[in-house]
């Protein structure tokens, strides 16, 4: 693939400088516009390779074969032109009688043909061109038709003598030498290079084979087309003498006949590869400048100039391509001293091609390159690493990779004053939104805090008197008992021993001293009913209240002594574990005894499948939405017929749900069948089942602190009023 | 003097009655003794439901599951876990979207069921000619007016929250004038269900007060033996 750069007797300037002088300066290295495939020619050879041939048909004229315009032509370089015509002159000459006999390929081919006919009779197929470029052959007998093609052009290596000089030097018939490049080759005028030509094969071979070593005798055919590749060389390493062989030419030969091995299978990855390779040769160009005397004389004095400076600078090329300082003064200098009337051309008015040969930039990130006048980015200092922190160092990261996304350059505005004051005032704003403002102490006056003071102090002494000294203002509450309370009532009369009896503790614990005193009284009824209590809560806490309250002193009976309720514990999921729980309770909660068998089998859960089947169901909450959940998803299966006869859903809920819950008592059939709300409610029940638990331990402070607190509302209201009309009168008086 | 009592029992009396008397200093405004025990309780209640959560929940419904199962749920956790970060929020969205949106069809489904269609239905059926003819003439009387009211209460409630008003030129768009009347009304009757609320949550306070300052009695009784 290097073979572009191969030795043509017509002139010392290869041919993808030719074709870039042409006018194709804006033609990167590598990209098919260099070499336009052409698939006219498709029946011997693949497609690749008719493409180049055609190509090389139609070759349009160089530089150096015709006149150019001047209009195409910098002046700098037509002056280069001029200055070495003679050179080219001679050179010029063989390249006209090549014509269409330097046509390698049909070489190659008529060089197969002559081992046809003198080989094998039976050919089970041609492994040759067209077998490649059917598109009915499979992969895998194009790649023997490949191997044992390329098998058989390589044992000509031993049969030097009848093929062309030309020929002879190349390695192999591996695709990678017979890329598109190849088709520059020339096959005449062959009396010059091939004396050198044979030296370059044969130092290559040789090198080849030193250093393959072993691996030839293991594996021979591979290792012979190992060694029949060029060997590739890093930039640094200096490239093999191969004495009569221009440096630049050897680089070219040496570090550039090498293509990825993968890019040996199939013909499209030979083109891809062919031009990734061809970009990795562009950095190659920089290696092949350092050698000026073998270079041509046009070449040859820029980089003379150049080492000239070096030899003031030293080790500026050695300098990483992180620091480009050195890097302009090279190129820069270097060109516009050379042309001395060239030196009023601008830097970004070089030709593409040329900024492609400069040596270092050709490794050096053009993000370097951008600020070229800028001191502080010549002298880039390391940002990580052990060596972050000092200048011209090697990086630690490669320049050329960027992570992230780069910066994009923001378009500058122009602001008004105003449009610069609306912008804070926003800016402002938005930062106003992300703080968060200081938290600010509450201030009251002074006589409010002396009011509330004086009104907590009272409230606490009079409910203190009440309860420590058991004051009987006011009695039990026996008449005028609520029917919302009454109907609860009525339902756990209903209820016969050894009824199950669904109980949901769905309150808070900083409710707990109202929940209990509302609740009491209904656990106490039922137990007394001799029923059985299952527990249940949707609430984390409520398991831990429903155990504490249960084991309450005006509780702890006979009963719960010699009957182990269940506890069916926490419940998560909210209304929809609500609605799954009343549906399956077996699915939705499911329960294992020690031995690992089902609770829900054994007593007093066997034979429950839905809450239906329980006997009553108590809810205790102090939330209404709570209170709703399980009127909305658990009520309508409790009764699903809607008539009132289904499973009685009861409640005791704090007083500051009363006013939510109390709609659904008074509907049609009821959804609630009754409930008993707050400690008045409590107390109300206690007394009408003739016991004193806990709310009527309440009852009289509670009816004492509702008294207090009516009279200082009252109290308020009348001074508020007499306030006002004080100062109405004194304004009137005014 | 602690008769009936176990150490544990008398240690969890005082920790209580400390922390009573802490929450109750409140009166003073906002301190730090106040903050100390309020601080408890919130680690307290939070610490223990994550571990009711995590001993009643998930050990026994992940490790009660198939491996199918158990992959599916493991699945759905990850995706919800995926939540916690602003960049992976977005692959938690499937699941947390199934969450929402069951939760969503379940409330609205339980709602129609449960509360509209029931407390439309009731409210008509206090003027329903059956619901009449089976009372007495004094009992109809009282599910009139009831009746009356709870239709009264129901329209100018819901007048007052509709704010629909004709524009005019060169004047404040105000609502119409019958419909303002009745907004009145239903802001009255809104005020009243404010009222009765306030007084349930004042009453649950007060009781709630009534039991810690019994429980303060009480622990003071058993300590002194007054």
């Amino acid at each position: 693939m290097s073979s572009d750069f191969n030795q043509d007797s017509e002139n010392d300037i290869p041919d993808w400088l030719r074709g870039m002088e042409d006018g194709n300066d804006d033609a990167e290295f590598g990209s098919g516009d260099l070499f336009p495939s052409d698939s006219s020619d498709q029946e011997d050879v693949p497609e690749w390779l008719a493409g180049i041939r055609s190509t090389e048909s139609n070759d349009e004229p160089t530089f150096m074969d015709e006149e150019v315009p001047d209009k195409d032509t910098d002046e700098w370089l037509e002056s280069i032109r001029d200055k070495h015509q003679a050179e080219t002159e001679n050179l010029k000459k063989p390249r006209t009688d090549a014509d269409d006999n330097d046509d390698y390929l049909e070489k190659i081919r008529k060089l197969k043909e002559t081992e046809d006919s003198e080989g094998d009779d039976d050919d089970e197929e041609d492994p040759g061109w067209g077998s490649v470029g059917s598109d009915e052959e499979p992969q895998d007998e194009i790649a023997a038709a490949w191997a044992s093609n390329t098998g058989e052009l390589d044992s000509t290596d031993d049969d030097e003598e009848d093929l062309p000089d030309w020929l002879s030097g190349l390695p192999s018939l591996d695709p990678v030498k017979d890329s598109p490049v190849r088709r520059q080759e020339p096959a005449e005028n062959e009396d010059e290079n091939d004396e050198w030509l044979q030296t370059i094969r044969q130092q290559n071979r040789g090198a080849d084979e030193g250093l393959s070593g072993e691996k030839e005798e293991e594996t021979p055919a591979e290792e012979e087309d190992d060694s029949e590749l060029p060997h590739v060389s890093p930039l640094s390493d200096p490239p093999p003498d191969t004495g009569s062989l221009p440096t630049w030419l050897e680089n070219l030969q040496t570090a550039g006949l090498v293509l990825p091995e993968d890019l040996r299978d199939e013909d499209e990855e030979i083109d891809e590869g062919f031009v990734e390779s061809f970009d990795y040769r562009d950095e190659d160009v920089s290696s092949l400048l350092s050698e000026a005397d073998d270079l041509p004389d046009w070449i040859g004095e820029d980089v003379e100039e150049s080492e000239e400076e070096e030899e003031e600078e030293p080790d500026i090329q050695r300098l990483p391509p992180s620091i480009p300082q050195e890097t302009e003064s090279f190129t820069e200098s270097e060109f516009e001293e050379d042309d001395g009337e060239d030196v009023e051309i601008e830097k970004a008015e070089l030709p593409t091609w040329l900024q492609a040969m400069r040596p270092v930039e050709a490794v050096t990130s053009a993000a370097d390159l951008g600020d070229e006048d800028d001191e502080t980015t010549h002298r880039e200092q390391e940002k990580v690493g052990p060596l972050s922190g000092l200048s011209d160092v090697l990086p630690a990261e490669p320049h050329v990779v960027h992570f992230g996304s780069q910066a994009t350059p923001t378009p500058s505005f122009t602001l008004s004053d105003v449009q610069k004051r609306y912008s804070k005032l926003l800016l402002s704003m938005v930062e106003g939104e992300t703080k968060s403002p200081p938290a600010e102490k509450r201030s009251v006056a002074l006589p409010q805090q002396i009011l509330r003071w004086v009104i907590a102090v009272v409230l606490v002494l009079v409910v203190v008197f009440v309860l420590w000294f058991r004051v009987d203002l006011f009695g039990m509450p026996a008449a005028g008992i609520p029917p919302e309370n009454a109907a609860v009532i009525n339902t756990v009369n209903t209820l016969t021993p050894g009824q199950r009896v669904l109980v949901a503790f769905e309150y808070q614990p900083a409710l707990s001293g109202e929940m209990e005193s509302v609740s009491a009284a209904i656990i106490n009824h039922l137990l007394s009913k001799q029923v059985e209590l299952v527990l249940f809560s949707s609430q984390p806490t409520g398991p831990g209240l429903a155990e504490a309250f249960l084991q309450q002193e005006y509780l702890v009976s006979d009963y719960l002594r010699n009957h182990q309720y269940v506890n069916l514990g926490y419940l998560s999921g909210g209304s929809a574990a609500l609605l799954n729980f009343a549906n399956d309770p077996r699915r939705a909660m499911p329960l294992q005894d020690a031995s690992g068998a089902n609770r829900w089998d054994q007593a007093p859960l066997s034979g429950i499948s839905t809450l239906k089947d329980f006997a009553m169901v108590l809810v205790i909450t102090d939330d209404p939405d709570m209170a709703r959940s399980w009127v909305e998803q658990v009520q309508p299966i409790l009764d699903p017929s809607s008539d009132g006869g289904g499973t009685p859903l009861v409640m005791a809920v704090s007083a500051q749900a009363e006013p939510l819950v109390y709609p659904y008592y008074l509907t049609s059939p009821r959804q609630v069948t009754g409930y008993v709300s707050g400690l008045s409610g409590g107390a109300f029940y206690e007394s009408q089942n003739g016991v004193r638990i806990v709310a009527n331990q309440y009852w009289n402070a509670y009816n004492v602190g509702l008294l207090l607190t009516v009279l200082i509302i009252a109290l308020g209201v009348v001074f508020n009023l007499a306030r006002q009309t004080f100062v109405n009168t004194g304004r009137e008086k005014a | 003097m602690f008769a009936g009592m176990s150490m544990l029992d008398l240690i969890g009396m005082l920790v209580s009655f400390v922390l009573t008397f802490l929450v109750l200093l409140y009166v003073f405004e906002d301190n730090a003794l106040f903050r100390l025990a309020i601080y408890i309780f919130i680690g307290a209640a939070a610490g223990y439901a994550g571990a009711v959560a995590i001993k009643d929940v998930l050990l026994p419904r992940l490790f009660g599951l198939q491996y199918t199962q158990m992959l599916l749920v493991i699945l759905w956790i990850v995706l919800l876990l995926m939540k916690i970060s602003p960049k992976t929020a977005r692959i938690g969205n499937p699941a947390a979207g199934l969450l929402v949106g069951v939760g969503a069809a379940i409330a609205i489904g339980g709602a129609i069921q449960g509360t509209l269609v029931p407390q439309v239905t009731s409210s008509g059926d206090i003027f329903s000619p059956r619901l009449m003819q089976t009372a007495g003439f004094g009992q109809t009387i009282g599910y009139f007016f009831q009746g009356l009211i709870v239709l009264v209460g129901t329209v100018s409630s819901l007048a007052y929250f509709h704010f629909g008003a004709k524009p005019a030129p060169n004047q404040i768009p105000t609502r119409h004038r019958i419909i303002e009347i009745i907004s009145k009304v239903g802001e009255g009757f809104i005020a009243i269900t404010f009222g009765v609320i306030f007084a349930g949550i004042y009453s649950a306070a007060l009781t709630a007060l009534i039991e810690r300052l019994h429980f303060l009695i009480e622990t003071i009784t058993k300590l002194f033996g007054f």
